[in-house]
């Protein structure tokens, strides 16, 4: 009787100990959501973006990295892409390229570009400002959830940019994270042209 | 500096046709005789040449006063006149006068050359007042710094020059800019010899009327001079291609014509002869300047001191072509390489674009006299700020003095300079308006289309009070002169006797008779009140939004609140405007005591905005802009960017095939700019469906009919006719003409023929897929431009189908690149910091 006990309490206290394990390692979406949320609060000392957008035949990539120098400045070096135009008056011209590659960079001190090199900066910022990520795990569906790993569609683009002018549609989200975002891949698809957002980012 | 020595010859000269060559600029440089010859026609016919002195001036003054049917209205008249006789043909803008600036349209004073001196030389804005051969369009600080000053050259130092629109950098040699002291004006090279010819003008037409006259040295009122100087410069800059053209333009509006422009040489004939204490200095002039001989004397070289010059996007300057021999006559020629780089007319090179470009100078009658220079233009890729500006604190209203800041350009070339910081325009950072807004803490500095913003400064709202002058407020003087005021801390001047010190005294016959201030007011100017120690006089009220300063007579710019009668008791204006500067200018005769002048100044206006009024539609692809004013005092109260507008796509509808025509499927098109969201296929014909033949009525013949449309076939019954060794079918109805055996219609050759393969390339490219398209419509595009012009017009409609391909295609850029930017923007702003934000922003207004 006495040994059966014993067995019957080691068994459990191993269930116990397993049990609390498992809790340990396995996260909600919704805690998951609260800590990426947070992650994005930090100070991400390097961010490399890789935009890619495709509309049918025309295709453009645009790379920028945002570094953070010894002497407190933020560089931005990028090369991007833009498609040329066909000129149409009283004649037609085609451009050479379909597309044409253009690079250069900045440096910003404080609030005020202090430098500029090559090709300038052709970028539309948001309108309201900043934009700020929402991981609100009601606004996620058909998630996977792995260790470290965050994988889902986004229901409303809006509420996850936090832009209501936002114009993007069927976005899909994959985030990967420890302590930090390591990458971030947005997708989605506005006014008929698909979009995909690679960050790789450095605390 | 051009040296061509422009030595006036007896004008039997031949004619040279103005040439704007197609992709090439030029404007050649007339010889004036010959092209006032082919213009005058008759006009001077009745003139007795052989005249000299007054005799000749009279025999001139009837015929251009007899046949002075019409004189130009001074505000609408002139204004209209000045659009049409003072513009510039090769870039339709209008030429201000002294110094050559040009601006899109008539925007500035009208510029009495001869000082009508408030009235008192001649009518002000009637007779030669307004007389179209006499007025010029000029700018208001410019006309105002000029005054009635007379005439004369004055060394050309810095202190000495005049500004225009608050610039004195204008010109970038000391030729292109004007200068004066206290005694003459001395207007920019190429405006010397046509002000000496309006003044001999005005002098003939005008001068019995008023009793207008030339002196040696300066002038006042109905005199002018210097007239020795003025003759030199007549000699030294005969009429230029311009002045005719504008002499034309008036001719043809007044009836009368300018006959110094015509006939240069009169001017000699006259004033040297015409009994005046002047005549022998005019007669040593012209023997120095001009003996007005015969002789043509050829271009024999034509050199440049350099072979380049660099020069910055937006600026012009005059080249320094050597003509040799210095006295030769002929005419120089002048045409540019690149106009997309540089133009240039008349030796005067203008800087449009980024890039090189070789301008040459040519001798027309031998084209193998030319000399050549290369033009480096460079642009202005960003401007930094360093430095502080000297005042932070402003009043709304008031305009950004930079004084303090430096301005640092950055070059296409890489190189950098220093800018002045008068030739940047300086906008309230907020707003974008020169007058700076309540609240505001930024400027912007624009420099052509790059920007840079200054924080830090402070703008408050304008408060009210009053000021009260009396002789008191002036410090010691002596004489009739200038005095200087000042009241609770603001201050300003007055030409005021300072002998009288219980009153302030003016006398118009004095050099000048008004006071102003040069502090602004703390407020906008409400109203005016001034009290007369006696008599009755009347004064005019003048308030502006820039300073008056100090100059002969009395200011004529700015705003006139009217002239009032006044007396012992106060006299008042009661003003709405949002002016801080005010110039009291008396306007009787005699002398004038003023016991005290009280400026009432308040909060300014009240702006009532109006709603908003676009400024720029937007478009499918860009954005526009709208702005509101103020309904009270019209200042622009705020900008903003109105978005590009969404497509309005309308559904053309398919167009079913037939049993003999091709169809085409329904598609969308927007109908704001005619972008198609997918593009219609080509149904093919769907083909008759036959019945079986049967036989005719006749028994010759067989028939059968479409069920679908109902048409109808006959043929020979097969086996009644021997079947043919090659059929025909001219009607291509698949029957054989002659046996009716049913054959294939045969494909049109394949095209041969410039006109069949543009067609067929446009036609490949409407079906083109999507990664072949922009390929096809190059192809397309490059055969449309080996047809001639006759051949273009017969494939109009083709041609018109390649451009609506290639609109389509443009409009697919245009959503792939805006999508792009929106969405590099967005990424980037996730994970910036609000500082680097911030400095993108005002970066990227930069490059807007």
């Amino acid at each position: 009787m006495k040994k059966t006990l014993w067995k019957i309490v080691l068994v459990v206290a191993v269930v116990c100990v397993l049990a609390a394990s498992l809790s340990a390692c396995t996260k909600t979406i919704t805690q998951v959501c609260k800590d990426l949320n947070g992650y994005l609060n930090l100070s991400y000392s390097k961010v490399e973006l890789t935009v890619e957008s495709v509309r049918k035949d025309l295709s453009l990539v645009s790379h920028y990295n945002m570094q953070t120098l010894s002497d407190g400045n933020v560089k931005i070096s990028y090369d991007y892409q833009v498609a040329n135009k066909i000129q149409v008056s009283e004649s037609i011209v085609v451009p050479e390229a379909p597309v044409s590659t253009k690079q250069g960079y900045v440096v910003v001190k404080g609030n005020s570009v202090v430098e500029e090199s090559g090709d300038p900066l052709n970028v539309e910022l948001p309108a309201g400002g900043a934009l700020l990520l929402n991981f609100e795990d009601r606004n996620l569906v058909n998630f996977k959830l792995e260790e470290g790993r965050l994988e889902a569609d986004v229901k409303d683009a809006k509420t996850f940019m936090r832009d209501s002018s936002f114009e993007g549609e069927d976005m899909h989200i994959v985030v990967t994270y420890d302590k930090s975002i390591k990458t971030l891949q947005i997708s989605y698809v506005q006014d008929g042209t698909s979009v995909v957002l690679d960050f790789v980012l450095e605390v | 500096m051009m040296k061509m020595s422009k030595r006036m010859v007896a004008w039997t000269l031949l004619v040279v046709m103005l040439v704007a060559l197609l992709g090439l600029g030029s404007f050649a440089q007339l010889m004036p005789r010959e092209s006032a010859l082919a213009a005058e026609g008759n006009y001077y016919a009745s003139i007795d040449t052989s005249l000299r002195g007054d005799a000749l001036r009279a025999e001139i003054a009837d015929l251009i006063t007899d046949t002075h049917h019409t004189n130009p209205s001074y505000s609408a008249g002139l204004a209209s006149l000045f659009e049409k006789a003072d513009i510039n043909p090769d870039t339709g803008k209008v030429i201000q006068f002294y110094t050559g600036t040009e601006t899109n349209g008539f925007t500035g004073n009208r510029e009495h050359v001869w000082p009508k001196n408030a009235g008192k030389a001649f009518p002000e804005k009637s007779e030669a007042g307004s007389d179209g051969h006499h007025l010029r369009p000029c700018d208001n600080n410019l006309n105002s710094s000029r005054g009635s000053m007379s005439f004369g050259e004055v060394p050309q130092t810095s202190s000495n020059i005049v500004a225009e629109n608050g610039s004195t950098s204008y010109g970038s040699t000391p030729d292109e800019l004007c200068y004066k002291n206290s005694t003459y004006f001395y207007p920019a090279k190429g405006f010397r010899g046509q002000t000496a010819r309006i003044l001999m003008y005005v002098q003939t037409r005008w001068g019995d009327k008023y009793d207008l006259s030339f002196v040696l040295g300066a002038g006042y009122n109905k005199t002018i001079g210097d007239i020795e100087t003025l003759m030199k410069w007549h000699l030294q800059e005969p009429p230029t291609a311009q002045e005719m053209f504008r002499n034309e333009k008036v001719a043809a509006y007044q009836g009368n014509r300018n006959p110094f422009i015509d006939h240069p040489e009169w001017a000699a004939m006259i004033y040297c002869y015409d009994g005046e204490s002047y005549n022998d200095e005019l007669l040593e002039v012209v023997r120095q300047y001009d003996n007005y001989g015969t002789e043509d004397i050829a271009i024999e070289g034509l050199s440049f001191s350099s072979t380049e010059v660099s020069m910055v996007v937006g600026q012009s300057s005059t080249l320094d072509l050597t003509i040799t021999p210095a006295k030769a006559n002929g005419t120089v020629e002048w045409s540019t390489s690149n106009s997309a780089v540089a133009t240039v007319s008349n030796g005067r090179v203008s800087a449009v674009g980024v890039g090189e470009a070789t301008i040459t100078a040519k001798a027309a009658a031998n084209a193998n006299i030319k000399a050549s220079i290369t033009v480096k233009v460079k642009g202005v890729t960003s401007i930094a700020l360093s430095g502080a500006p000297a005042r932070t604190s402003y009043i709304e209203g008031d305009t950004f003095n930079p004084s303090g800041l430096s301005v640092t350009a950055t070059y296409s070339d890489g190189s950098t300079a220093k800018v002045a910081v008068a030739d940047c325009t300086w906008l309230d950072g907020t707003a974008r308006t020169a007058q700076l807004r309540e609240g505001s803490t930024s400027v912007i500095c624009q420099l052509g289309n790059v920007e840079a913003v200054y924080e830090g400064i402070t703008v408050a709202k304008m408060q009210g009070g009053s000021i009260t002058i009396t002789r008191s407020s002036f410090a010691s003087g002596s004489g009739y002169a200038w005095g200087t005021w000042t009241v609770e801390g603001i201050s300003g001047h007055a030409f005021l006797y300072h002998g009288t010190t219980n009153s302030m005294q003016f006398n118009n016959s004095k050099t000048s008779y008004y006071l102003f201030n040069t502090t602004p007011l703390p407020g906008a100017i409400t109203k005016v009140v001034v009290t007369l120690r006696e008599d009755a006089e009347s004064w005019e009220l003048r308030t502006s939004s820039t300073a008056y300063s100090q100059m002969n007579g009395v200011p004529t710019t700015g705003t006139s609140h009217g002239k009032k009668a006044m007396a012992t008791t106060p006299t008042e204006w009661v003003v709405s405007t949002s002016d801080r500067y005010f110039a009291l200018c008396y306007a009787d005769s005699g002398a004038s005591y003023i016991t005290s002048i009280t400026i009432y100044y308040g909060e300014g206006c009240s702006h009532t905005a109006s709603d908003w009024m676009p400024e720029v539609e937007p478009t499918c692809s860009s954005s526009g802009s709208q702005y509101k004013i103020c309904t009270k005092c019209g200042t622009v109260l705020e900008r903003e960017t109105v978005a590009k507008l969404n497509h309005d796509y309308e559904e053309i509808a398919a167009v079913e095939p037939t049993c003999t025509t091709q169809g085409t499927s329904a598609y969308l098109e927007c109908t704001l700019c005619g972008a198609h969201s997918g593009e219609p296929t080509v149904v093919p014909a769907l083909g008759h469906t036959w019945s079986e033949w049967a036989e005719d009525t006749d028994g010759e013949n067989e028939v059968r009919s479409c069920s679908v449309c109902g048409e109808n076939q006959s043929r020979p019954i097969q086996g009644t006719v021997p079947p043919c060794a090659e059929h025909v079918d001219e009607d291509q109805d698949m029957l054989c003409d002659v046996c009716g055996a049913e054959v294939e219609i045969k494909e049109d050759p394949i095209p041969d023929g410039e006109l069949d393969a543009f067609v067929a390339a446009v036609e490949a490219a409407k079906s083109a897929s999507a990664d072949e398209l922009l390929t096809k419509i190059g192809e397309a595009a490059a055969l449309y431009e080996e047809l001639s012009a006759d051949q273009k017009a017969e494939v109009a409609t083709s041609f018109a189908e390649l451009k609506t391909l290639a609109k389509g295609y443009n409009a697919e850029v245009d959503a792939i690149n805006t999508t792009h930017q929106q969405a590099s923007g967005g990424a980037l702003s996730l994970f910036a910091g609000f500082g680097v934000l911030l400095a993108l922003a005002a970066l990227l207004k930069k490059l807007a």
